[in-house]
């Protein structure tokens, strides 16, 4: 249906005219030195050689750049194509975009949940422990009983520390503004490795 | 008297020729066949069909041009025809081939009588 294979053909077809009319010609004058007809054919092919490989090796001289004619034509033809469709061309617009949008904000969120590492140091030594009740994992909760034993019989971490995110509300002169914040044991700080940005953490003290 | 055994033309060589025979005038496939027999006195017989992809080449590097034209048997053929292109590159040839003969008879007749 491309222009690339019509124009292919018309040029091995004219390499099969010009072809012919070499062994005609040839016929002929063998004819004319007084060979039989069929003899002369015979000797005029058997001269030439091998007609349809001479003709593939002869188109084929050109086979490169016909693939370069063949990916200009068949851009021109989409383009033409969506031009004279521009519903269709709308339609598989919008299809691509929200279909590449998509796959772009799924990607980021993977990428950030999943894929990058915590942006602490030796931040895959780093664990996460909850409880888990009958209907599973129940956010993260160990109350205090439970964690001062673990802590004291555990040996497969190096430091661990507990936590419990929460918020305050701060009036401010300019209104009141909202502080998200967590309460924590204090080897919190040393297994993330944070430093205040004034003044220090606090100790076990 | 034994015959030699034909050999094969180097690669170019059927190229060359047929540039040189297109400097003179124009002519079709065919034609060229038998100027190169005549012209050599049967001393090449080319094969025949080998002519037509040397041909495409010489038409894709633009050295050569051909045109559909009527041969002297009445014939719908294809003219050839030589460039300014394939002129240029004829020269560049026939210079790079004769330093080449010359370089090969030196070493064949070397140590020979002068």
């Amino acid at each position: 249906m491309s222009s690339f294979r019509w124009f292919r053909r018309s040029r091995r077809d004219d390499l099969s005219d010009e072809i012919q009319s070499h062994i005609d010609e040839k016929t002929d004058e063998l004819v004319a030195r007084g060979m039989s007809p069929a003899e002369a054919e015979r000797e005029a092919l058997r001269a030439f050689g091998n007609v349809t490989r001479v003709r593939e090796a002869a188109v084929d001289v050109w086979r490169f750049e016909s693939l370069l004619e063949s990916v200009t034509t068949d851009v021109r033809y989409a383009l033409r194509g969506l031009v004279q469709k521009p519903g269709f061309a709308i339609a598989v617009i919008l299809t691509l975009a929200l279909g590449v949008g998509a796959n772009a904000v799924v990607f980021a969120l993977v990428n950030a949940v999943v894929l990058r590492p915590l942006p602490y140091p030796d931040s895959d030594r780093i664990i996460s422990i909850s409880q888990r009740g009958h209907e599973g994992p129940d956010g993260g909760v160990l109350n205090e009983l439970p964690y001062a034993d673990w802590s004291q019989t555990t040996r497969s971490v190096e430091s661990q520390s507990a936590y419990d995110p929460g918020q305050a509300v701060l009036q401010t002169p300019r209104g009141p503004a909202r502080i998200p914040g967590v309460s924590t044991t204090p080897a919190y700080f040393g297994i993330f490795r944070v430093k205040p940005l004034l003044g220090r953490t606090f100790d076990e003290s | 008297m034994a015959q030699p055994k034909p050999r094969d033309l180097f690669p170019g060589a059927l190229e060359m020729m047929v540039l040189r025979l297109l400097q003179n005038e124009r002519l079709h496939g065919y034609a060229l066949v038998q100027r190169i027999r005549q012209v050599s006195n049967e001393l090449l017989q080319v094969e025949e069909g080998s002519l037509y992809p040397a041909l495409q080449r010489l038409l894709k590097a633009k050295l050569l041009q051909a045109e559909w034209g009527v041969s002297a048997t009445n014939r719908r053929v294809r003219i050839y025809r030589i460039t300014p292109a394939g002129r240029k590159h004829l020269a560049a040839e026939v210079s790079s081939y004769e330093q080449m003969l010359k370089g090969i008879s030196l070493v064949l007749t070397f140590g020979e009588a002068p």
